[in-house]
């Protein structure tokens, strides 16, 4: 059977090792990309993202052409797993950093979770995610726990698939099309999260 | 004491929880597994799994086995069932009772197997049994780790990938849910199996006093190893319906085996646990950590079964549960402690709201074969006080 | 909702066996200055990974620590490549690139303790560069007649603040994260100091964790009861009782306090 092979985006924002191993582990080939010129030997490519709205979206444009990336998304139709503030960075703008744009491939803003009492923000830890759709390993209106580390959110979208809810409601992950989105760690949530990107793997097989 | 409405299993039971209505999860899984499995299924699965290996090897499985009413009916079943080839695997953990080796010697001229048994060093189980209970209130991590390694490592040596092992987790804890599917592998000893410790772990902790060898057979061999002869390890009791009562049954009738007496255990329930002399030592402990030990769990059985009544479940704990066992003495010898050390041992183990009130303790009886029971091997005193005084004081 | 937090904790340090060889073991401690072997420190990540334990705090806690030392890069490289949960790594992080090198090898947050005292400015450096959730400020007190103390480890003395504000301080530095340990409860079975969770948990926007002291389950329970913290940390408590994150986890489940399962 042809390993799958794995194409993570590398621009300097956070950790892409767990990522890397959690797909190796999984049986994937993967590669570190510096640039997205030559994917021949790719079948699908991830976009990790930690840190600021604003570190990211600097990085990301520094190391790599956003034209050439959005053709590689929409024209091609690469299947494109984002993590994070990866996820973040599909929309217009964050809050974080109002100054900058998004990749503008989904159309919303990124806002700052809002206080709620005693409620704590960042937002670390272990919460559920209600799936919208049957969803390969995970079944409609079921609960899974991700973990999750983020103070921004993308509220409630029409691609939203996944749902949960601390101060507020939001996005957990969305998808459309080719590209499958998550605000947690996929590769830090232990068995569902293996079984997410398994999902992504055989989704888009 | 929060306790399950249904079994009475108290709330230091490891891994309880309790639903809405006051049961529990072992009860909610005992219902699950006679209402929501489809053992018809499950069936076609093992007639394919067995397909798959019968014939091919030098074994078509191997069988641990200890002569016990589980691994009895494993190797009874199997052999019935799908007139199976299997290699016998036995760990020997040091307490084998004469009964046990009578059966072992029945069961196996009847069905006709071959067997390999492996009996440790000695010197290294003391050491080994002394540092876990100091670490984990068990003295058994040399058996737990042993029964689920050793086994493994004769399948990797003799390239035999099959293994039957007997009931899944879910009969009697809630490591494991039905919608997992459990298998005896790696994740499964990490999680319960080895109390936390890997023998790579114990090696360091006993600094030196015991060679990296002697540990070989509680190390559970690694993935790519077991990966390379194509292991699959899985529990009967996950493709048919686990009844330890029939079965125990079944097995005395077809094949002679026989029950026995176990200290602190009501004699109805002769088919439980008969293989280990060391059982009431074991059952003792828990008493003081948990506060419920042998004679809870077999009776929250038979309430599940509505076999019995509640008043008679109370009524059995009253009799049999909390006694101090006459194998105490052959144990306290064999680790080198103190009666007295024994019980602050357990109770700095107490899992709350359980409280120990040693002075209620009442004495069990013996068994009539307790004289047959060896207690050779008495642990010299000067090591084991280094230990405990190097394990309380954090000397690294 | 988001759930609470169960969180072993290990140390590890170098430690020489009967052979001379120096190998990097996990360690408790008490009052953190005596140690306790606990075993292998990649056997005991896949162990507290295989009972589902929600997070680890692993700190490097020799006298000496060059964090970047080829032995300690193999060893996180270990963690991340076998284990697939959250890592808060820290001991002897002195600077951004200590920083950097951490996050970059599997660290999803790395924790600072010592180097507060000299460059608390740090602080704001590394949330402006990574993400104020990666940045975990580590606090190590004691209480005495019922005055809370800082304790500087490094230094071994210490700092008579005002707890909440000194916290307060930091965390407008941009921390993300908050450790609070007992040092006097460390390894001594006394229970969690819950007056000081209280505090700070409830007077505080960011998580706080709380560690020093787990002996029972029922210290769990009533900490996570009686307080806002957002996780426990214990290390003695799982290493070396009849324990496990699992069976805790249910018997903290069973007081209707909101876990993973």
């Amino acid at each position: 059977m042809l390993k799958k092979k794995i194409g993570i985006i590398s621009y300097k924002a956070g950790n892409i090792y767990s990522i890397q191993k959690s797909f190796e582990y999984l049986g994937c080939e993967v590669s570190i990309l510096q640039n997205i010129n030559n994917l021949k030997n790719i079948n699908y490519l991830v976009l990790p993202g930690v840190g600021s709205f604003g570190h990211c979206v600097k990085q990301l444009s520094k190391n790599f052409s956003l034209s050439i990336f959005k053709k590689t998304i929409f024209k091609d139709q690469f299947p494109l797993l984002c993590i994070c503030v990866g996820m973040q960075m599909l929309g217009n703008l964050s809050q974080e950093s109002p100054e900058l744009n998004g990749l503008n491939i989904f159309n919303f803003t990124v806002f700052k979770m809002k206080e709620k009492n005693h409620l704590k923000i960042p937002h670390v830890g272990w919460n559920d995610v209600i799936f919208k759709k049957n969803f390969k390993y995970f079944k409609k209106n079921h609960k899974y726990d991700f973990y999750f580390d983020h103070s921004y959110i993308v509220k409630e979208d029409k691609f939203c698939i996944g749902l949960s809810e601390h101060t507020e409601k939001f996005s957990s992950i969305i998808q459309n099309k080719n590209i499958l989105a998550c605000q947690f760690h996929p590769e830090k949530s232990q068995e569902n999260g293996i079984n997410f990107l398994k999902t992504f793997l055989d989704f888009y097989a | 004491m929060k306790s399950c409405i249904n079994c009475l299993l108290p709330e230091t039971h490891e891994t309880i929880n309790f639903d809405l209505k006051g049961f529990c999860n072992v009860c909610n899984n005992f219902k699950f597994k006679n209402t929501k499995i489809n053992w018809k299924e499950k069936k076609k699965e093992l007639d394919q799994l067995i397909k798959k290996f019968k014939g091919k090897y030098d074994y078509d499985c191997i069988i641990p086995f200890s002569g016990g009413k589980d691994s009895t009916w494993t190797l009874y079943y199997l052999i019935k069932e799908y007139n199976l080839k299997p290699l016998v695997v036995r760990f020997d953990h040091g307490f084998f009772r004469p009964n046990l080796e009578e059966n072992v010697k029945k069961i196996s001229r009847n069905l006709g197997v071959d067997i390999i048994t492996f009996t440790p060093n000695w010197k290294v189980v003391q050491k080994l049994m002394l540092q876990s209970l100091l670490e984990k209130g068990d003295f058994c991590w040399h058996c737990h780790t042993g029964i689920f390694s050793y086994p493994m490592h004769v399948a990797t040596e003799k390239k035999i990938p099959l293994l039957f092992w007997g009931e899944p987790s879910t009969e009697y804890t809630a490591y494991y849910s039905h919608n997992e599917n459990e298998q005896v592998d790696e994740k499964r000893f990490n999680r319960f199996i080895n109390l936390g410790i890997n023998a790579e772990d114990m090696y360091l902790k006993l600094k030196g006093e015991v060679d990296i060898r002697d540990l070989k057979p509680y190390t559970f061999p690694d993935v790519i190893s077991l990966k390379n002869i194509g292991c699959t390890s899985v529990c009967l009791g996950s493709f048919i319906k686990w009844n330890p009562k029939n079965q125990a049954k079944i097995i005395s009738k077809e094949l002679g085996w026989k029950g026995d007496e176990v200290e602190n255990v009501p004699s109805n329930y002769n088919y439980e646990k008969i293989e280990c002399y060391m059982q009431g030592v074991r059952d003792y402990l828990k008493f003081i950590k948990r506060g419920y030990s042998r004679p809870s769990h077999l009776a929250a059985i038979d309430l599940r079964s509505n076999r019995i009544s509640k008043k008679e479940a109370l009524l059995i704990k009253k009799n049999f549960e909390g006694r101090r066992p006459p194998s105490l003495n052959l144990f306290l010898d064999f680790v080198g402690i103190s009666e007295n050390e024994f019980i602050n041992i357990a109770i700095s183990h107490q899992v709350s709201p359980n409280i120990h009130n040693p002075k209620k303790t009442l004495i069990g009886k013996k068994t009539s074969d307790f004289e047959a029971w060896s207690a050779d091997g008495k642990m010299d005193k000067k090591y084991s006080k280094k230990i405990i005084n190097s394990f309380q004081k954090f000397k690294c | 909702m988001l759930k609470r937090r169960l969180i072993p904790k290990l140390l590890i340090k170098n430690f020489n066996n009967k052979k001379n060889k120096k190998n990097l073991v996990f360690c408790t401690s008490e009052n953190f200055k005596k140690f306790r072997i606990v075993g292998d420190p990649v056997s005991q990540a896949k162990i507290y990974e295989s009972q589902k334990a929600d997070e680890l705090i692993i700190l490097f806690c020799d006298k000496k620590i060059n964090i970047k030392h080829l032995e300690n890069l193999k060893l996180i490289k270990k963690f991340s490549s076998q284990i697939f949960m959250p890592l808060t790594i820290g001991g002897g992080v002195k600077s951004i690139s200590d920083f950097e090198f951490l996050l970059e090898n599997g660290a999803d947050k790395v924790s600072i303790n010592s180097i507060i005292f000299e460059r608390p400015k740090i602080i704001n450096e590394a949330a402006k560069k990574f993400g104020s959730q990666c940045v975990v400020v580590s606090i190590d007190f004691i209480e005495e007649k019922k005055k809370v103390f800082i304790y500087n480890n490094k230094k071994k003395n210490y700092l008579r603040v005002d707890l909440l504000s000194y916290i307060r301080k930091l965390i407008s530095y941009g921390a993300g994260e908050l450790i609070l340990t007992d040092i006097n409860r460390d390894g001594k079975n006394s229970g969690l100091n819950i007056e000081v969770a209280k505090l700070i948990s409830e007077n505080v926007k960011i998580p706080t964790i709380i560690s020093g002291g787990c002996s029972v389950a029922e210290d769990f329970i009533k900490c996570f009861n009686q307080t806002e913290v957002q996780g426990i940390s214990a290390g003695n408590f799982f290493s070396f009782k009849d324990q496990n994150p699992i069976q805790t986890r249910s018997q903290i489940r069973n007081s209707k306090i909101n876990i993973r399962i």
